[in-house]
């Protein structure tokens, strides 16, 4: 299956939007959320498990060889960042390091969006993915510097490195249009 | 927005990640003859057509005839068309192998496919003479091993453990946690050998370099072969097992369905294996006894590896406790695994049976030397287990201590697994005749 550049790109527009509506739900302060406590929002492990399923069906219907591997890594942090997140959102599974799984998630994933720019050097959009990838990667590395530092803020600034992943994934078809 | 809105959303962007594309390079969009159809007679020329512009001096396109003659001449390129004369040949199914250099960024993209002629096409076949990088006899393995991790054993936690838990009068089977890590290492360990064995699979069909092989447009081999269509279903169908296992883990009061609910997929993707290595003409039986061969195998190895697994995750117990569980589980599994041995050995003897042009081939050829060992194996591995029904299961019923049967089950597994590896060996080699 092949679709049209401009298709995926209005595909995108939607990836964004909901991406955008996740993070602000996970890091938004809220009236019932008493103080900066940890979320127990099991709408964004569950986001992870589903995209890291679709991600896996990519590898599926890749084109592509090395789309193939790039999106097998992809799929396998998101199933395993969303299983282990979900774990511990229902109190089922405690440890000290799984404050860092979703920090490293972000991380992981933004340094496979550059790898993929640098398999594939003249592919389609590499100036979008190498923003998405640095973007993922700043705020991953943000969170876990808050963590390292014992801060919990009512409004994290990694927040502002993933709205701008949002937009940027908002903006794509508005470049590939014009 | 609710909650539930936003996992409905998860979804819907889940779904909508799914299809793939690489712009960046020359896709194979259409091509006349198209890829599987059955021609009367070969046709005068191949036309190919690229979503983007190629480059005319790197265009390489090959059509290889049943006898091995290549029938293609020069292509000739117009943009993102390429258009290749083709001399006549025979009867049968012909592989089309091209490589293509995209004119916009330079990148290199190959791929092939077939069609017939007179015949209905089979698919793609490896090149002569270009090696695999990985050993698939080692993917295959890792792929029963999988099976057996993730079918055997839970589905001995589902029908043997629990139940025999619940006689004794305990409230829940213990070691969840052992089993629900034993299950996700099977489905991990599977899910990535398949993709991998895939791709090897697919190397030698392609026939072209490592490097530029990671730009083969991989299609119509996933489509058009036993290999790719098995991927595509195992693939999903262990996703299928890895979420019913993170739902188990996640929530406890429907765990005991969720793992056996895991375990039964996971003995049914072993049908993908079998399907995967079936070629068309070997008729239907053959492959639903190759399913039966290696379900009944998982079964047996499974449990015996739960078995042990089971007296080391139950050592922290009081003795007395310790030894009534894996007693009575030993008692239960030794009366349930008889008839999958007995479906293990019937399924394997029709197929030697069948496969085998005559007693002889077992001894000249490299499939009927390694048949031979693995036959050997598994006699060792049945001569222990009927030793364990008639000999050791009737002491423990009287009492005996459990530690009594430790080393002839820990040979029972150690030869089971050597004839799983070299069931794995057999599964990549052709059989003689």
């Amino acid at each position: 299956m092949t679709l049209p550049q401009i298709q995926i790109a209005r595909a995108h527009w939607l990836l964004g939007a909901l991406f955008l509506a996740l993070i602000l739900e996970e890091y938004l302060p809220r009236g019932r959320r008493s103080g900066p406590a940890r979320s127990r929002s099991l709408v964004v492990p569950w986001a992870l498990i589903i995209g890291g399923v679709g991600v896996w069906a990519t590898t599926v219907f890749a084109d592509i060889v090395h789309d193939m591997i790039v999106h097998t890594l992809w799929g396998d942090i998101l199933f395993a960042a969303g299983s282990l997140e979900l774990a511990r959102r229902r109190g089922v599974y405690e440890r000290w390091w799984l404050d860092i799984v979703l920090p490293l998630a972000y991380v992981s994933c933004g340094m496979l969006f550059l790898v993929h720019n640098l398999i594939d050097p003249a592919g389609v959009g590499q100036n979008w993915h190498s923003a998405m990838g640095l973007l993922l990667m700043a705020a991953g590395l943000l969170e876990l510097l808050r963590l390292a530092r014992g801060r919990a803020p009512a409004v994290p600034i990694s927040l502002l490195p993933l709205a701008g992943f949002a937009l940027v994934l908002i903006a794509i078809p508005v470049a590939a249009a014009s | 927005m609710t909650r539930r809105a936003l996992l409905l959303a998860g979804c819907a962007l889940a779904v909508l990640s799914f299809p793939a594309s690489a712009g960046a390079h020359a896709v194979l969009v259409a091509t006349t003859p198209r890829w599987g159809a059955e021609l009367k007679a070969t046709p005068q020329m191949l036309r190919l057509s690229y979503n983007e512009g190629v480059v005319p001096q790197y265009a390489r396109v090959a059509v290889v005839a049943a006898n091995g003659e290549n029938l293609a001449g020069v292509p000739r390129v117009s943009g993102s068309f390429v258009v290749v004369p083709l001399r006549p040949g025979p009867r049968g199914s012909d592989t089309v192998r091209w490589q293509m250099v995209a004119s916009d960024d330079g990148h290199v993209t190959e791929g092939a496919f077939t069609f017939g002629v007179g015949v209905k096409p089979l698919p793609p076949v490896p090149a002569p003479g270009v090696g695999v990088p990985v050993a698939p006899e080692l993917l295959a393995w890792l792929q029963f091993l999988g099976i057996v991790l993730a079918g055997g054993a839970l589905l001995f936690r589902a029908v043997v453990l629990v139940p025999a838990a619940r006689v004794l009068g305990e409230e829940g089977a213990p070691d969840a946690r052992a089993a629900l890590w034993v299950g996700v290492a099977g489905a991990v360990i599977a899910l990535h050998a398949g993709l991998l064995a895939f791709l090897v699979g697919a190397y030698p069909i392609v026939g072209g370099g490592l490097v530029s092989f990671l730009a083969t447009q991989i299609v119509p081999i996933r489509v058009g072969t036993h290999l790719g269509q098995a991927w595509m279903v195992m693939t999903f169908a262990w996703l299928a097992v890895l979420a019913l296992l993170v739902g188990a883990w996640v929530t406890p009061q429907r765990r005991e369905r969720l793992l056996a609910s895991a375990g039964l997929l996971s003995l049914a993707i072993a049908f993908g294996i079998s399907w995967a290595s079936h070629p068309d003409s070997r008729g239907t039986l053959a492959l639903v006894a190759d399913y039966l061969h290696l379900a009944a195998a998982a079964l047996w190895v499974g449990g015996l590896v739960a078995l042990a697994l089971l007296a080391g995750v139950m050592r922290p117990r009081a003795r007395a406790d310790r030894d009534a569980l894996v007693r009575a589980c030993v008692l239960r599994f030794s009366r349930l695994a008889a008839p999958a041995v007995a479906v293990l050995a019937l399924a394997g003897g029709y197929l030697v049976l069948r496969e085998f042009p005559g007693p002889a081939a077992l001894f000249d050829t490299r499939y009927g030397i390694t048949l031979v060992i693995k036959t050997v194996a598994f006699a060792g591995a049945l001569a222990l287990a009927g030793y364990h029904q008639r000999s050791v299961a009737p002491r423990l019923a009287a009492g005996a201590p459990v530690a009594s049967m430790r080393r002839t089950l820990a040979l029972e597994v150690a030869l089971l697994v050597l004839a799983l590896a070299l069931a794995a060996v057999l599964s990549q080699t052709a059989p003689p005749g």
